[in-house]
């Protein structure tokens, strides 16, 4: 299973790949999966997307509104709530000090 | 408009293999939600052939390793299939012992002894049952626990 730990590790980022794009606007889960299918690294299946999704409305860190698309169907929007955005910050900030540790680490500084 | 069906059978399967996984039927909604949007986006955003689609889709046994490692509820435990398993074989063997076995060895032990054994029995699998409701075992077992509580009515009521 050597081919398994890039998918392992994209589904450790996640959530805070999807605060990110929902930062900017609300969207509906097709077209996140598009926008981050738009980086290699960052391009996740709908069997990470869906469940990732539907686990953060339960936390309450999206809000979910229903709308019609261009076809009339409805479509389900997510957006950040202020719970969404503190973990984004909180994220954010880890990020940085795990991307620092590690780069220090490979550099075998320490 | 009757749901395609393909897309049907595959939203079956995975609502299956998420229920076995210990998922609540609201998140299994949601999640079924999600995937019928997303193949219709796909239809209508890239003209693709709903067949193709579902067939690009991820197997649904992907969708439970993602579920245990991210859902809101926890993925079933092996207690609560072991609860499962306990409280359907248990009641069932209490069950069984009441009616068949009790009755051929002594009539007069049956009159004195069938009764507790079969209230022991319900309250067994009712029990265990609930303890491992997500579980296959726990459903059968809060099921057989129902049927032994109707038939236990249906004797009274008709003096048996």
């Amino acid at each position: 299973m050597d081919d398994a730990w890039p998918q392992q590790m994209r589904k450790g980022f996640a959530e805070l790949c999807i605060l990110i794009v929902l930062k900017r606007s609300e969207n509906y889960g097709y077209a996140i999966l598009a926008e981050l299918s738009a980086f290699d690294a960052l391009s996740f299946s709908e069997s990470t997307l869906y469940p990732v999704l539907s686990k953060m409305a339960g936390e309450g860190l999206l809000a979910v509104r229903e709308g019609p698309s261009l076809r009339g169907r409805a479509r389900r929007y997510y957006s950040l709530t202020a719970k969404g955005r503190a973990r984004l910050k909180n994220l954010a900030v880890y990020w940085k000090a795990l991307r620092a540790g590690l780069d220090d680490l490979l550099a075998g500084k320490g | 408009m009757s749901e395609h069906k393909i897309l049907g059978s595959y939203l079956a399967q995975v609502a299956d293999a998420l229920r076995e996984a210990g998922a609540a039927p609201a998140e299994i909604a949601d999640i079924q939600a999600c995937l019928r949007e997303h193949v219709h986006e796909a239809i209508s955003q890239d003209g693709a052939d709903i067949n193709a689609i579902v067939a690009s889709l991820d197997p649904p046994t992907a969708f439970v390793e993602r579920f245990g490692e991210t859902a809101v509820g926890a993925k079933t435990s092996d207690r609560e299939h072991m609860f499962g398993g306990a409280g359907f074989f248990g009641g069932l063997i209490v069950f069984v012992t009441a009616f068949l076995i009790v009755p051929n060895i002594d009539p007069a032990l049956m009159e004195r002894m069938s009764a507790p054994l079969i209230l022991t029995a319900i309250v067994f699998s009712a029990s265990l049952g609930f303890a491992g409701r997500n579980t296959k075992f726990g459903k059968a077992s809060l099921a057989l626990a129902a049927g032994m509580t109707g038939l236990f009515a249906f004797l009274i009521t008709r003096g048996g």
